[in-house]
């Protein structure tokens, strides 16, 4: 057990011989180089770090991109899912395309093979688009 | 606790003197502002305020590496890393109205690397800097004694004894204060004070001169 003992019981012995304020020129001296040094080394730190509108930009641009990849994670079952349930012959989409909802015509399109011109695209789309409107 | 005194060097210079605007009577307003105010305000690239926070704190700064370090030189070595470090990384400080505290972590941090190296620098040429006239040297060379015997008791002691004794009577500390920046209770603080004075007055004592050699 540690008796519980009063340092009052015992006085201080005379430390000033150690005090560093003791000489005020020599402890000016200590001072200003401590503050001249301090204050060149946060200047140089302050230049090494990017400062202003790009620095916050920088500094929430790795949070933002982490947000919007769940974001995006969460939504691709669910796209999928409603893409399903919207599909006009309710049957089960099975390519990637048809999940995305991408119109028969514009898929045929892809596997014919052959170079589709701008018009047909054009129609492909159409057909897709008129479709949608009825 | 030093944090809230103002360095007494200051206020000597500003003594029976009225209060004026110009560069004395601004310092003297800035050595009146808080921690957290002068914390802010070097931040802010203002030079003065990290003067004031160098002459506050200073002496604790000084206490805790001085146990660590066992010889003048080498805890004002420690102490001048330690506040430029503090200085550039002041952003850090979470709270800056407990500054003395996170200085003193610096310091104790820096202290333990510095020995782990084992590399320190001797002290810089400031020790002979000072031309003495033949009282200054006698006044200087008894001084100077005195530290070596008491450098020598302070290094019989344990570090943590040496870190009490040191912020409580070369700085006032309070107990409450040591405790937390030790990280121990106000109980043990107490405790190693008792047997830090007891110790250093035994060593100190007339006849105990050829026990510290």
């Amino acid at each position: 057990m540690i008796a519980d003992h009063d340092a009052s019981d015992v006085p201080p012995s005379d430390l000033t011989p150690l005090d560093p304020l003791a000489n005020s020129g020599r402890f000016d001296r200590l001072a200003q180089s401590i503050v001249r040094d301090g204050m060149a080394a946060r200047r140089t730190t302050i230049v090494a770090t990017p400062q202003g509108a790009m620095a916050h930009v920088a500094r929430w641009s790795i949070p933002i991109l982490a947000a919007a990849a769940v974001v995006v994670a969460a939504a691709i079952p669910m796209l999928t899912w409603s893409a399903r349930d919207l599909s006009p012959s309710g049957a089960v989409a099975t390519a990637p395309s048809e999940r995305f909802g991408l119109p028969a015509p514009v898929l045929a399109l892809t596997r014919s093979g052959s170079e589709p011109t701008p018009a047909d695209v054009i129609a492909a789309f159409d057909s897709r688009w008129r479709e949608a409107s009825r | 606790m030093s944090a809230n005194t103002i360095e007494p060097l200051t206020v000597m210079q500003m003594g029976g003197m009225t209060r004026e605007r110009g560069p004395a009577a601004e310092r003297l307003e800035i050595v009146d502002l808080p921690d957290a105010e002068l914390v802010a305000r070097t931040c802010a690239g203002d030079a003065r305020a990290f003067d004031a926070l160098v002459r506050r704190h200073y002496r604790s700064a000084y206490a805790v590496a001085l146990a660590y370090m066992g010889s003048r030189a080498d805890a004002e070595d420690v102490c001048h890393d330690a506040l430029v470090r503090a200085a550039e990384r002041l952003e850090d400080c979470r709270t800056p109205e407990r500054f003395a505290q996170w200085l003193c972590a610096i310091v104790r941090n820096h202290a333990r690397n510095v020995l782990a190296r084992n590399t320190v620098r001797r002290a810089s040429s400031l020790e002979h800097e000072t031309v003495a006239s033949a009282d200054d040297s006698a006044r200087n060379a008894e001084l100077s004694e005195l530290r070596v015997r008491l450098e020598a008791a302070l290094a019989t002691l344990t570090p943590i004894q040496r870190e009490v004794v040191l912020l409580h009577d070369l700085d006032g500390w309070t107990h409450d204060s040591i405790a937390e920046s030790i990280g121990t209770s106000a109980g043990m603080s107490r405790q190693h004070l008792f047997h830090a004075r007891k110790q250093l007055r035994a060593l100190l004592r007339p006849g105990a001169k050829e026990t510290l050699r």
